[in-house]
């Protein structure tokens, strides 16, 4: 345990609701004058400042009440449980123990494609750990605890209260300023105008220019404030990682991989980057000082540069040595280090191979989107449909072979039924298919209609069977429909000339 | 997620392991980077085929990524006149019409040299089944 980080982490968390409240409610008071008519600036002014104090406390309360369930709920991850990742809840409680936490965190697992991970939560007893399903399929058991035990570092040294209370600050500033940049925006060319030609309002000129630039400096130095901390405890949660699992080539190799994966982070929010291992924003902001982590390439190379030992003395012998920088990472205080932590063996299953990591991926996400509601149907051809929640109707004919199928959404079922289909892995797509066969059969067999098709225009069609409607746009340039209604084939013979629908799926 | 020409709801289709997105209004088709991943992986460089990204300067109206809606890129597949959009960091977006052109090609193509690669082989395996009855 770093005492004095932790310490510190604790004060820098006081002096951040400080000066945010300082700021936000001078800001506002501002703003109010500001905008306000010039016969009463003070009273604006007055509720500028309340408003934008309600906004802190809100904020403050959020932060330090909620805002696990908000960063989670930003980035849709779902709680999980033994049956469904085994693997990496024996890794999270190999980890606590090592580390001694008093709790096992909360596990969540985010439906992403991209490999990362982040922790959340205001103290050890009441945090929540979150991996993407990328993670996951690209991680062997060395890598993912090395990860793991990165955010547990994060736990333990308290980074995540300072993060979650500086992210949630940060958003608040940006919050108000942006409200305040479209309310100028609106006001200085109506308001504006008639008040410079009574030429009154006294101090309304000045007011304006701190005002604005209040708008455009808070938002940058929320930025650099909030980014900039952020790099020294990313080493230092490394150097838990490497002590923990006394293995720091796991991370070194998670860290290596996760970097040369092609895939970005999808829908992370901006507010949720800093929590990250990596950056999920690295292509757009990469070094500087908005950066919210060291380069990877450097982290990479401490944690390889430590062949002598895995404990941090041995890391920050290694981080002097990569980065040849002066300042020590840590006080030698901190450093309560009794003897020698030796490395330990890989224990590598070595089980990345491109079809089981496309099988894993596949597994991860299905389990997400079955805890996210989706249902899932397998369709007789061998295609497997995944309809999202906010789906609107409640048949589907199947895109390959026209089946039509109704949605049922099964939810705590669905889990169970991802579960066990992929446990039964390995069988070709079409033996493992369950048909519910309503108006199934060949697609050649199936209802034909034909129907005119102008292109160049706008029409309209409807399916003469059940009576669908259609928008053709005039750049469609298929030969066919499949109605979605009931399943139907419409085929299209072109107007222009140019070629009849002749070639469809059963010529 | 939502279809970036009609903003309908995506379907997602699972075929031989790889995911695509398929807009039931539209037909066109989203492929999510992480799938294009495990693509170039399994079929290597060949199955994607892109020319450069950014190289193409059209008139037509910028879609924005179903994922971060940022403008997407326009790209062009690799000897075909087939033009995609391109989100960088999150995938592809093949519009109705790019898609039934590849299914055309490939129909019409077929015993000649592949030139599609494993993408459009793939799409063409999703989109048009019974295929191997009718050679
Ligand atoms: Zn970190
Ligand atoms: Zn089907
Ligand atoms: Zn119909
Ligand atoms: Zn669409
Ligand atoms: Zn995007």
């Amino acid at each position: 345990m770093f005492w004095s980080v932790i310490a510190a982490n604790k004060r820098k968390t006081v002096l951040l609701i400080v000066l945010m409240g300082f700021f936000l409610i001078s800001s506002g008071s501002m703003i109010g004058m500001a905008l306000a008519d010039a016969q009463h600036p003070y009273a604006a002014g007055l509720i500028g400042a309340a408003a934008a104090g309600a906004v802190w406390v809100v904020m403050l309360l959020v932060s330090l009440f909620a805002s696990d369930s908000v960063l989670l709920g930003l980035t849709h991850a779902r709680e999980v449980t033994r049956d469904m990742y085994p693997q990496l809840i024996n890794v999270v409680e190999e980890m606590v123990i090592a580390g001694s936490l008093p709790h096992m965190p909360r596990i969540f697992v985010v439906d992403d494609p991209s490999p990362n991970a982040f922790a959340v939560g205001k103290s050890p007893e009441k945090s929540c750990i979150c991996v993407t399903a990328g993670l996951l399929a690209l991680c062997d058991r060395d890598e993912l605890q090395g990860v793991v035990a990165h955010e547990i570092g994060h736990i333990m040294n308290r980074d995540v209260l300072y993060m979650t209370v500086a992210a949630t600050m940060l958003g608040s500033i940006l919050f108000i300023s942006d409200m305040f940049v479209r309310s100028f925006r609106y006001t200085s060319t109506t308001r504006l105008a008639s008040r410079s030609r009574r030429a009154g309002g006294g101090a309304a000129g000045p007011l304006l220019i701190v005002s604005l630039l209040l708008a455009i400096i808070g938002p940058i130095l929320a930025r650099v404030l909030y980014f900039s901390i952020s790099r020294r405890r990313e080493y230092l949660a490394d150097a838990t990682s490497a002590r923990l699992t006394r293995y720091p080539e796991g991370l070194a190799s998670a860290l290596e991989k996760i970097g040369q994966s092609p895939v970005m982070l999808s829908a992370a929010p901006s507010a949720v980057a800093p929590f990250y291992t990596v950056n999920p924003y690295r292509q757009h902001i990469s070094s500087g000082a908005f950066a919210t982590h060291p380069p990877l390439s450097e982290r990479i190379q401490i944690l390889r540069a430590m062949s002598h030992g895995a404990g941090y003395t041995d890391y920050l012998k290694a981080y002097a040595r990569v980065t040849r920088r002066r300042r020590a990472l840590l006080p030698p205080a901190d450093l309560t280090e009794r003897g020698k932590v030796d490395i330990r063996q890989a224990s590598r299953d070595g089980c990345s191979a491109p079809a089981t990591r496309a099988e894993s991926l596949r597994r991860a996400r299905d389990i997400i989107r079955a805890l996210n509601d989706f249902a899932f149907i397998t369709c007789a051809c061998g295609l497997r449909i995944k309809v999202a929640p906010e789906y609107p109707k409640d048949r589907i004919a199947c895109p390959r072979c026209s089946r039509v199928h109704s949605v049922q959404r099964s939810g705590a079922a669905a889990v169970g039924s991802v579960l066990s289909a992929s446990s039964a892995m390995g069988a070709p797509a079409a033996a493992r298919v369950v048909c519910p066969d309503q108006g199934g059969g060949h697609p050649s067999e199936r209802a034909v209609q034909e129907a005119r098709f102008v292109p160049g225009r706008w029409q309209k069609i409807a399916c003469e069977i059940c009576g669908h409607g259609y928008e053709i746009s005039p750049r469609f340039s298929g030969k066919r429909l499949v109605c979605s209604g009931c399943g139907a084939v419409i085929r299209f013979s072109r107007a222009a000339g140019q070629g009849g629908g002749s070639s469809d799926i059963s010529a | 997620m939502k279809c970036p020409q009609c903003s309908d709801i995506l379907l997602t289709l699972e075929f031989d392991r790889i995911e695509i997105d398929y807009c039931p209004g539209c037909r066109g088709v989203w492929l999510d980077a992480g799938e294009l991943g495990i693509l170039l992986e399994r079929d290597g460089k060949e199955a994607l085929l892109l020319s450069a990204p950014g190289s193409v300067r059209r008139k037509e109206k910028k879609r924005a990524c179903p994922i971060c809606s940022r403008g997407m890129e326009k790209v062009l597949m690799t000897g075909s006149d087939v033009l995609l959009d391109e989100c960088p960091s999150h995938g592809l977006w093949f519009d109705g019409g790019e898609l039934s052109k590849i299914l055309e090609a490939e129909c019409g193509d077929r015993g000649e040299e592949d030139r599609t690669g494993g993408l459009a082989r793939l799409l063409d395996e999703i989109f048009t089944p019974g295929k191997e009855e009718r050679t």
